[in-house]
């Protein structure tokens, strides 16, 4: 089918004929340095597709790191005045049906003390009955449980809370240890002196929070916990927000923001990290550029080879013009011809890119080949995205179009009386 | 004898050699009328390659006027010519010049092609052709796979594809030997007489020259009496 159509498609473009009949020649595409330049196009192409993928998965995981533990959105009330929070979360809803859940949530900055240190930290309080919807925090565990409900011991109940892995290191903190954290609160008489307000927590877990900052400062508890300690009544900052479909989430946050007003701060899992996802964006473009070179080599390969094609043709481009090709139609034909070319090392080279990104999913599978402990990521997914495939299709065939112009150009300009002769 | 089809005045042709300049024509014209046969001869170097590229507009003169129906061809640009060549001229040369990648019956039908003539009607004229030039058995044959007589007979059917009003021939029996040459030699007298067409050939056999109603005998870039 495909070939039948391949054939009308040349049959009944005169160019085109002529420009596959004079390149898919045995000795052409089997002889000589063609097979090594499509090659170099092909490789190039590959590289640049795997680069791709493993850029764009690498994207992919930090963004399910960052919204296992930001969620996808975050409402903050500038003005702390904020309304019965199920009111708001309808309200919300009403805003942005594929809202499915939220959490309430505050921070604090406190003071941690354990054996005799003290370090600053964040103390995060969530609503511990609906946090689970909301952000992941099963797979961020490193040790103990995903539970931040408060815990009886000896009939005394002990409020829970999970610390950064880097807090647990630093202070040598293990899961079961009770640890201090203390909120300094300025005097309501006095604004120049504090009241210390300290609590007891029981450690109930150690996460893995995928990012230093959060590793070595974060603590997270129940909201009434966090809130008693910092005698804020059931003041919250803000809410935290998981849509059930996360791949309009910047939609969503605009269409709040629109809604909500100026009074509202409304921050994507994005926003909540922006530098370091612009710093991947430019990583990307940097990384597509500098494997784009390969390709760039390669399709100046094919330049040369074209170029010997052109001139071992000499006699067959003279005869062309004989027969009625004016020197615009030759250029054509052997810009097509450079074009087909380019199109199928485009062609080769995604889909041996494609067998390379299922290889390597395949080996990662089999075998531990990225060890988690050394890179924080143990699993790099591989996300061939459409859009780089156009842009890596897209990129090769102009490449390829200007390094076929300089043997064309030559072509068109061969006089029909020296190709005759010497041809 | 018909209407000039093809006038060409005062061509001066020179190449550049050394210093100075190689003088091949000198102020050579030529009328050629519809359907006439004319046969050119001269030494090596007589400037008889040259004046058929000049009059088949594949070269330019330095100067002098190439008048085809009252039009001046070397007024034209490259795409005018093109199309000019492709509906109103046939070439022959000495070698073949066949596509290699290609069956006679493909190479017969490349000037439709480049014309975008509908391919079904071209196939059934060029099928034609090749019977009529005693090659209807080969029509899927491929150049490697032909003699040098049935390449010449593809090469001369290539050029009569388009039915063209003036057929060049560059010593079309130059390569061939005598027996392939005669029969060559016939063809186109043969094709003179069916396709009514005019026919100007170059040859320095004087033996087929001599079967031309018109012999012009071109010697150092002039016509000698």
């Amino acid at each position: 089918m495909i070939k039948e159509r391949l054939r009308n498609f040349t049959t009944k473009n005169p160019l085109v004929f002529i420009a596959w009949k004079l390149l898919f020649t045995r000795k052409f595409i089997l002889e000589g340095s063609t097979p090594l330049s499509l090659l170099g196009l092909v490789l190039g192409v590959a590289c640049l597709l795997v680069s791709m993928a493993v850029m764009s998965g690498f994207e992919a995981t930090l963004k399910k790191t960052m919204t296992d533990v930001t969620g996808h959105i975050q409402v903050i009330d500038k003005n702390k005045s904020k309304p019965f929070w199920k009111d708001f979360e309808n309200e919300l809803k009403t805003i942005e049906p594929k809202l499915e859940s939220t959490t309430r949530f505050v921070y604090i900055e406190s003071v941690l003390a354990s054996q005799g240190q003290i370090v600053g930290i964040l103390l995060q309080g969530i609503d511990s009955d609906r946090y689970k919807n909301i952000i992941n925090l099963n797979q961020r565990l490193v040790d103990g449980v995903n539970d931040i409900s408060s815990y009886t011991e000896n009939g005394v109940k002990f409020p829970q809370a999970m610390i950064g892995k880097g807090i647990a290191r630093r202070l040598n903190i293990k899961v079961g240890d009770k640890i201090n954290v203390v909120v300094p609160i300025s005097d309501s008489v006095d604004p120049s002196t504090f009241k210390r307000q300290a609590a007891e927590f029981r450690v109930s877990g150690v996460l893995d929070l995928g990012k230093y900052e959060w590793n070595e400062r974060l603590i997270i508890t129940d909201i009434t916990s966090a809130q008693k300690l910092a005698a804020i009544g059931d003041r919250y900052t803000g809410l935290i927000m998981k849509l059930s479909d996360d791949r309009d989430v910047r939609g969503a946050a605009f269409r709040m923001a629109l809604k909500l007003g100026p009074q509202y701060l409304i921050r994507d899992w994005r926003d909540v990290n922006e530098n370091l996802f612009d710093a991947v964006e430019i990583e990307r473009v940097v990384i597509f550029f500098v494997i784009l070179i390969i390709v760039i080599v390669a399709a100046f390969n094919i330049s040369s080879t074209l170029y010997v094609g052109v001139v071992q043709r000499n006699s067959d481009i003279a005869i062309l013009k004989t027969l009625g090709v004016s020197k615009k139609q030759v250029l054509k034909i052997f810009t097509l011809q450079g074009l087909l070319l380019g199109f199928m090392g485009v062609a080769l080279g995604l889909v041996l890119g494609f067998f390379l990104c299922q290889g390597f999913m395949i080996l990662q599978n089999q075998f531990e080949l990225i060890p988690g402990s050394v890179y924080k990521i143990d699993n790099i997914v591989i996300k061939i995205r459409l859009v780089d495939v156009f842009a890596i299709t897209l990129a090769t065939l102009i490449i390829s179009f200007f390094a076929t112009l300089a043997p064309a150009l030559r072509s068109s300009r061969l006089s029909v009386v020296e190709g005759l002769r010497y041809g | 004898m018909g209407n000039v089809l093809l006038s060409a005045r005062n061509i001066f042709k020179s190449y550049p050699q050394g210093s100075g300049t190689l003088d091949i024509l000198k102020g050579v014209s030529l009328d050629i009328q519809e359907g006439e046969a004319i046969g050119i001869v001269g030494s090596s170097g007589s400037g008889k390659s040259t004046l058929l590229q000049i009059l088949g507009t594949l070269d330019y003169p330095q100067s002098g006027e190439l008048v085809y129906l009252e039009k001046n061809l070397f007024q034209l640009d490259d795409e005018q010519l093109s199309l000019f060549r492709n509906q109103t001229i046939g070439f022959v040369f000495q070698f073949h010049h066949l596509l290699s990648e290609l069956s006679a019956l493909e190479n017969v039908l490349l000037p439709c092609r480049i014309a975008n003539q509908d391919i079904g009607i071209a196939t059934r004229q060029a099928e034609e052709l090749l019977a009529f030039l005693g090659l209807g058995d080969r029509l899927h044959h491929y150049p490697n796979q032909l003699s040098g007589g049935e390449l010449q007979r593809v090469a001369i059917a290539r050029a009569l594809v388009r039915q063209p009003r003036i057929l060049f021939a560059d010593e079309p029996t130059g390569n061939l030997d005598s027996m392939n040459s005669y029969k060559i030699q016939e063809l186109f007298f043969k094709i003179r007489e069916q396709l009514k067409i005019a026919i100007v050939v170059v040859t320095h056999d004087l033996h087929f020259a001599q079967k031309f109603p018109r012999i012009l005998h071109l010697k150092d870039g002039r016509w000698a009496e």
